[in-house]
C-alpha cells in the first residue's frame, strides 16, 4: 500500500534550547525505531515540522548529518504555527516529514576552502555544512566562518561556536551590529567584517544565508573578493506547503524551491526572475 | 471509417451499476453519485471532473479526541470501483496533466491514484459552445484519448468507442452491435487565434510592462482558478472541533493575495498583476517547459465564461504574444 | 452618449484635472465590455457607456493609480466612491467623478437588472462632470422592501433554514469579496490565521460564518450594486442578505449609504440611544 507522502511521522522533542528571545532550537527523534535508524539527510535539506492542530512549517534540518537519528530545527517565532511550537518542551510530540530539497553539493567541494557568511538565524542552514566539514576534516581545506547578529543576545549556537573556534584550520569571526556593556567582541556588519577578513577566493566556495538585506550586501563583497557566481551558494526561503513539488506554491519561474532548490548558486539565481 | 459499438442507455446503466457507484454532474454542475444516468447538456458542467480526484477538501489524517498526539490515523484511500459518466474531453485531458503532478515518483498521492485506478471514465461527446477552445490544443469534442469510453449520444442510446484497454474490456462485457462512426470532429478555436505562445519567449518576457497593464483590469478574484480543470495547487491546514483534529488537504488558489505570503509578512507576489502573470506563465510556459508536448490548459473555456469582469484569459495570452512578437519584429 | 463621454474625458486630461481615468471599453477580440484604465487622452476614444456597462468600477480604485483619477460612475458606483471618500480611503481631491445618466444595465443583455428596476438614484450623488440626459431617467418599478418581503415574513427558524440552504453551494472563492468596492480591508478577517476566526473550507458552519460576517461588515456600507451576486459562480444569493441589512440600517439609523461624503456613518458610531432590543429589551415587531 502506498504511503501518503503528506502523512507526518510523530517525533519526540528531546531537548529545547532558547537561543534568543524569539528563537528556539529543538532536538527531536522520530518515534518509530525503524524510521529513526533509516533516516539520512544532507546539509541544506529541510523538513515539514508540525505542532498538531496548528499546521506545518518548513525548517531546514540544522543538525549534524553524521548523527541523523537526532534531528534539529531552529525556529523563529513569526506567526501562528511557530507561536504554537514555542509552547512545546522536551517530551512533547511533533510531526515531521522529510528530508526534502536539493542539498549543498558538499561532495563537489572536496579539496576546496569553505567560506561561510551567516547572519542571525541564517546560520541554521549553514550549520550542517560546518558539521559535515569538521566531521570529514581531511577532505576540505581552510574553513572560514563569519557570523553576525544584531546584538549579543541574538547570537545563536553558543556551544557549537566554542567547538568551531578551536577546530583545526578553522577561522571563526563573530560580530554584532551593536554590542552591549558586556560585549568584548567585534562590532560591525557581516559584509564589512567579511571584507576585512578577506578569505581567499582561489579554490574556494562561498555560502551565505541571512536576512535579505544582509545577503544583498554580502554577495557584492564575495564578488569583490574574486568568487565567481558559480562558486557562491545560498539557500532560498519561499512559502511552502507540501515541500515535495506538488502543491504548486513555491515556484520561481519554472523551478520549485522545494524540489529544484532550496540551495541555489548565484549563477542559477541570476537566471531566475526576481520574484522571491 | 472506424467502428463504434451501439449501446442502449439501459444496457450501459446496468453494466455500470454492476461495477459500483456511478458519478455524474447534477443539475447545478456538481459531480455527485447518481442512481440513473442523467440527461446532460451539450458541453462540460460547471465543475470540472477533477473534483472526484482532487476533492476541494480531503483528509490526510486525524487525531481523535482523547487520543495521544502520536496516535495519527491516516485517511484511507478510497479504492471502491465505480465509474464517472459524462466526462468531456477537455476535463479528461486535464486529468492527464494532474497525473503528472500526483502520480509521479517518488511522491505518489495514494488517494488520487486510487480513484484514477478504480473509476472508469465514460466520456460524452460535446456540441461545442461559444467559449469552447479545445481545437487550440489539438483535440476535439469526440476525443477519446483520455477516457476509457467515449460516447456519442443518439436518439436511442449511444455509440461507444473504447479509448483504453480498460474501456475495451468493459465494452466486451456488454451486448452491443458494431456500427460505423465518422471521423472525429476538429475542435473549435477563436477566429482570431493564430497559435500557441512559445513557452521560452513568454518566460523571457517576465518583466514586460504588459503584465501590469493586463493586471489593472483583473481583480484576482480567483474564479478562473477555482473552476480550472488543470489547476493543481493545494494547501495543508489543520482544523479542530470538539477535541478532534483533522489535517486537511485543501484545494487552493494562486490568485489569493496571501498565496505566497510568508509568516513575518514578506510576499513575493504582493502585486496583483504578478499573480495574473503567474497563472498565465504556469499554464502556458512552465508546464510546457517541464512537460514537453503538454500545455497547462485544455480549452474548456470556464475562465472566460465565469470571469465576473468579462475578461478573456485566452485573449490576454494572445495579446501578450502578439505584442512581444511585434516588438521583436521592430527590433529585428 | 459615447461622444460626449470621450470629449469630457479629453477635456479633463487637457485641463490637467486627471492623470488617469477608469472607464469601460469593448474588448477588441472578445467583444465583451471590460474595465479599462487610460492614462493618455487619445485613448479616451475607446471609452463607451451603454446598458452593457454592468461592472462597478469603484472596485478598481487603488492608491497606486496615477492620481487624481477620473472614474465613470453610475448611480450605485458613485455611492460606493462616495463611501470610500467618507471612510478616508481617498481624499475628495484625488477623485474626479464622471457621472453618467444611467437608465439601468442589462447583465443578460435583454432585461434590466433586478436592482435597476428599483433604483432610486440613477445618477451618482458624487458628480464633478455629468454626461447624458439626466431628465429622462426611469422611475423605480418596485421597492427594496418588496424584494425582501418574502424573507422578512419568515419566522427566525424558517429564515435560518433559508440561509443555510442558500449558502450551501459556496466554495469560498471570495469573488464576492474581491468584486465589492467596499471590501477593502488590508487583511480580510477570513484571511487571518492568528487567530483563525473563520475557517475557509466549504462546509455549512464556515459558509454561514463567512456570509454573515461579510454582510455584517457591509451594514450601512453596501450600495446595492449587486456585483457580489453577479460575480458568484455558484449563484449564491448573498446580495439578498445585504439588502435585508441595508433596509434595517436605513430604518434604525436614518442613514442612506453614500449620498453625502464626509461625516460619520453608522458602522463607526455608537450612541447610547441606539436600538438594542435583542439585548433584552422589548422585542421590536
Amino acid at each position: 500500500m502506498l504511503r501518503d507522502p503528506l502523512l507526518p511521522l510523530p517525533a519526540r522533542i528531546s531537548e529545547r534550547i532558547d537561543e534568543t528571545a524569539d528563537t528556539v532550537t529543538f532536538h527531536f527523534e522520530l518515534l518509530d525505531e525503524t524510521e529513526r535508524n533509516a533516516f539520512r539527510y544532507l546539509p541544506g535539506q529541510f523538513g515539514e515540522i508540525s505542532a498538531f492542530g496548528e499546521g506545518e512549517s518548513t525548517f531546514v534540518i540544522a543538525g549534524d548529518p553524521a548523527r541523523p537519528e537526532r534531528l534539529t530545527v531552529t525556529t523563529k517565532r513569526v506567526g501562528a504555527h511557530t507561536e504554537a511550537l514555542h509552547h512545546l518542551y522536551a517530551g512533547a510530540i511533533i510531526g515531521f516529514r522529510g528530508p526534502y530539497g536539493k542539498a549543498f553539493p558538499v561532495a563537489e567541494w572536496k579539496g576546496k576552502d569553505i567560506v561561510i557568511a551567516g547572519g542571525g538565524i541564517g546560520l541554521a542552514p549553514l550549520k550542517p555544512i560546518i558539521c559535515h566539514v569538521l566531521n570529514q576534516r581531511a577532505d576540505y581545506g581552510r574553513l572560514t566562518i563569519v557570523y553576525g547578529a544584531r546584538s549579543p543576545g541574538d547570537l545563536m549556537y553558543a556551544a557549537d561556536r566554542e567547538i568551531w573556534a578551536k577546530a583545526f584550520n578553522t577561522e571563526l569571526v563573530v560580530t554584532v551590529d551593536k554590542g552591549d556593556a558586556n560585549w568584548k567582541g567585534r562590532e560591525g556588519f557581516v559584509p564589512a567584517v567579511l571584507r576585512a577578513t578577506a578569505p581567499k577566493a582561489d579554490n574556494a566556495v562561498a555560502i551565505t544565508c541571512g536576512p535579505p538585506i544582509m545577503i544583498k550586501l554580502t554577495l557584492p563583497v564575495f564578488k569583490e573578493l574574486g568568487f565567481p557566481a558559480e562558486r557562491i551558494f545560498t539557500t532560498l526561503e519561499m512559502k511552502m506547503k507540501c515541500g515535495l513539488g506538488q502543491c504548486g506554491r513555491c515556484n520561481i519561474g519554472p523551478f520549485y524551491v522545494c524540489k529544484d532548490g532550496p540551495v541555489f548558486s548565484v549563477a542559477q539565481l541570476q537566471q531566475l526572475p526576481q520574484e522571491f | 471509417m472506424a467502428d463504434g459499438m451501439k449501446i442502449s442507455r439501459e444496457a450501459l446503466q446496468t453494466a455500470l451499476s454492476k461495477r459500483g457507484a456511478i458519478f455524474a454532474p447534477n443539475d447545478v454542475g456538481r459531480w455527485t453519485a447518481v442512481e440513473s444516468l442523467p440527461e446532460l447538456g451539450p458541453i462540460r458542467p460547471r465543475r470540472p471532473v477533477k473534483d472526484l480526484f482532487t476533492p476541494p477538501r480531503r483528509e490526510i489524517a486525524r487525531w481523535k479526541a482523547g487520543a495521544g498526539p502520536a496516535e495519527i490515523e491516516p485517511a484511507k484511500p478510497d479504492e471502491t470501483p465505480g465509474s464517472v459518466f459524462g466526462v468531456r474531453p477537455c476535463d479528461a485531458r486535464a486529468l492527464l496533466l494532474l497525473d503528472r503532478a500526483f502520480v509521479q515518483a517518488p511522491y505518489v498521492d495514494p488517494h488520487y491514484k486510487a480513484r484514477r485506478d478504480n473509476l472508469l471514465l465514460i466520456g460524452l461527446a460535446c456540441q461545442p459552445g461559444p467559449n469552447c477552445y479545445c481545437g487550440v490544443f489539438g483535440f476535439g469534442p469526440d476525443d477519446k484519448d483520455a477516457v476509457d469510453l467515449m460516447l456519442t449520444p443518439k436518439t436511442d442510446g449511444f455509440v461507444a468507442q473504447a479509448g483504453s484497454t480498460r474501456g475495451q474490456a468493459f465494452l466486451a462485457t456488454v451486448v452491443t452491435v458494431a456500427v460505423p462512426v465518422p471521423a472525429p470532429r476538429p475542435g473549435p478555436r477563436p477566429e482570431w487565434w493564430t497559435g500557441l505562445p512559445d513557452p521560452k519567449t513568454l518566460y523571457a518576457n517576465f518583466d514586460h510592462p504588459m503584465w501590469r497593464e493586463l493586471g489593472t483590469s483583473c481583480m484576482n478574484c480567483g474564479v478562473c482558478t477555482q473552476y480550472c480543470p488543470t489547476c493543481q495547487c493545494f494547501t495543508i491546514d489543520d482544523e479542530s472541533f470538539k477535541g478532534e483534529i483533522q489535517r486537511l488537504r485543501i484545494v487552493d488558489n494562486c490568485q489569493r493575495s496571501d498565496f505566497t505570503r510568508m509568516a513575518g509578512g514578506h510576499n513575493p507576489r504582493q502585486v496583483a498583476a504578478s499573480r495574473l502573470r503567474q497563472r498565465v506563465l504556469h499554464k502556458f510556459s512552465y508546464i510546457p517547459t517541464q512537460n514537453p508536448g503538454l500545455v497547462g490548459c485544455t480549452g474548456c473555456g470556464r475562465c472566460v465564461e465565469l470571469c465576473p469582469l468579462d475578461r478573456h484569459l485566452f485573449a490576454d495570452v494572445f495579446e501578450i504574444m502578439k505584442r512581444i512578437n511585434q516588438e521583436a519584429e521592430r527590433v529585428a | 452618449m459615447n461622444q460626449s463621454l470621450r470629449e469630457n474625458v479629453k477635456r479633463l486630461f487637457a485641463e490637467g484635472k486627471v492623470k488617469s481615468v477608469l472607464g469601460y471599453r469593448e474588448h477588441p477580440l472578445s467583444k465583451a465590455v471590460v474595465a479599462t484604465l487610460i492614462t493618455r487622452p487619445e485613448d479616451a476614444d475607446t471609452l463607451i457607456f451603454d446598458y452593457r456597462c454592468v461592472q462597478n468600477l469603484a472596485r478598481g480604485l487603488t492608491r497606486d493609480l496615477p492620481l487624481p483619477v477620473g472614474i465613470v460612475v453610475k448611480g450605485c458606483d458613485g455611492r460606493a466612491v462616495s463611501m470610500r471618500i467618507t471612510e478616508g480611503d481617498f481624499a475628495r481631491e484625488q477623485i474626479v467623478a464622471i457621472a453618467v445618466a444611467c437608465p439601468g444595465v442589462k447583465a443578460d443583455g435583454k432585461t434590466f437588472d433586478e436592482r435597476c428596476q428599483r433604483c432610486e438614484m440613477h445618477v451618482s450623488p458624487l458628480a464633478d462632470v455629468t454626461v447624458g440626459d439626466v431628465s429622462a431617467l426611469p422611475k423605480p418599478e418596485k421597492t427594496r422592501a418588496e424584494t425582501i418581503a418574502k424573507i422578512k415574513a419568515m419566522t427566525p427558524a424558517e429564515r435560518f433554514e433559508f440561509w443555510q440552504k442558500a449558502f450551501e453551494p459556496c466554495t469560498h472563492c471570495y469573488a464576492c469579496r474581491e468584486v465589492c468596492p467596499l471590501c477593502n480591508c488590508v487583511v480580510c478577517v477570513t484571511d487571518q490565521n492568528a487567530p483563525r476566526w473563520i475557517e475557509q473550507t466549504a462546509k455549512p458552519s464556515s459558509n454561514l460564518m463567512w456570509h454573515m460576517i461579510r454582510a455584517f461588515h457591509h451594514a450601512g456600507r453596501c450600495v446595492d450594486c449587486g456585483e457580489c451576486q453577479r460575480a458568484c459562480p455558484e449563484g449564491v444569493p448573498m446580495h439578498l442578505l445585504d439588502l435585508c441589512l441595508a433596509e434595517d440600517v436605513e430604518e434604525l439609523f436614518d442613514f442612506e449609504t453614500g449620498v453625502k461624503q464626509g461625516g460619520k456613518w453608522p458602522f463607526l458610531l455608537f450612541n447610547p440611544e441606539d436600538p438594542d432590543s435583542w439585548l433584552g429589551g422589548p422585542h421590536r415587531g
